[in-house]
């Protein structure tokens, strides 16, 4: 049995599947931040099943970008958990429901 | 190629285990360690797909870099057990069935869109040569906005994380 594309579709749908399941029932902020990650791998993969069957190089310069805004995310997203954890004692994203600072 | 649908198999199993994981575990260390043997996968996936530079990538900057910010933050954030949130999960079935549902409207779409002309690059090639040639000339723009991105958004979580009055 060969690989196609779509078996690498197949693959970033099963992960996104599972990153939005993460970042739904996750208590911890951190794990949100796992999920969002998740789906980005996700999406990188589908960018590379294409560039492999006849996509050509441009989708790979896409999944760079996506990598490099992941990266931006995660640095950006752990400074507020930290701030938030600076602030409430606990990073449960249920209990932080203030809009006031 | 004879190898490449075991191997394609083998590191899906990788990713897709560890994401798995790194969502359902209950402690936020195991859920950081299991996201390791899947970013791992999916790297491995992107060399079998001939993404060669891609994969290395993967490897710096998600293992690297991104595991290592998280490990970081669980060490600075988790001081009790409930702080780590090792509680039960929350909406525990509208993500079961988020997951379910996303998953089969994806699937349904990928099922029916047969308009994909499948051709297929030589896996193999090195890639770095001509993703460099496409930064460099066609991307030039968006590679420079990357770069100030980053910038930006270092600063800005620099200036996040400063205690005012320290």
């Amino acid at each position: 049995m060969t690989i196609g594309l779509y078996h690498y579709l197949g693959l970033g749908a099963a992960l996104f599947a599972i990153g939005i399941a993460g970042v739904v029932t996750r208590r911890n902020a951190i794990g949100l931040l796992i999920g969002v990650e998740l789906m980005l791998n996700a999406a990188n993969i589908n960018l590379v099943g294409f560039s492999r069957y006849g996509g050509g190089l441009d989708a790979q310069v896409f999944a760079l970008f996506v990598i490099v805004l992941a990266a931006a995310e995660a640095a950006v997203a752990l400074a507020i958990v930290l701030q938030l954890f600076d602030k409430r004692s606990d990073v449960d994203v249920d209990r932080a429901n203030t809009l006031k600072g | 190629m004879s190898a490449e649908p075991l191997l394609f198999w083998l590191f899906a199993a990788c990713a897709v285990a560890g994401g798995l994981m790194a969502v359902l575990l209950p402690r936020i260390v195991h859920a950081v360690f299991s996201l390791l043997l899947c970013f791992v996968g999916v790297a491995s996936v992107y060399a079998v797909a001939g993404a060669d530079f891609l994969a290395i990538v993967q490897l710096v900057v998600y293992v690297g870099g991104v595991l290592v910010l998280m490990a970081f933050g669980i060490l600075l954030t988790g001081r009790t057990a409930e702080a780590l949130g090792v509680k039960e999960a929350r909406n525990r079935k509208v993500g079961v069935v988020l997951a379910v549902a996303v998953f089969a409207g994806l699937w349904a779409a990928i099922t029916k869109s047969q308009g994909f002309k499948v051709g297929g690059i030589a896996a193999g090639e090195p890639t770095s040569e001509g993703l460099g040639k496409l930064l460099l000339t066609d991307y030039i723009v968006p590679f420079e906005f990357a770069s100030l991105l980053l910038l930006v958004a270092l600063v800005g979580a620099a200036y996040l994380v400063r205690r005012p009055g320290r």
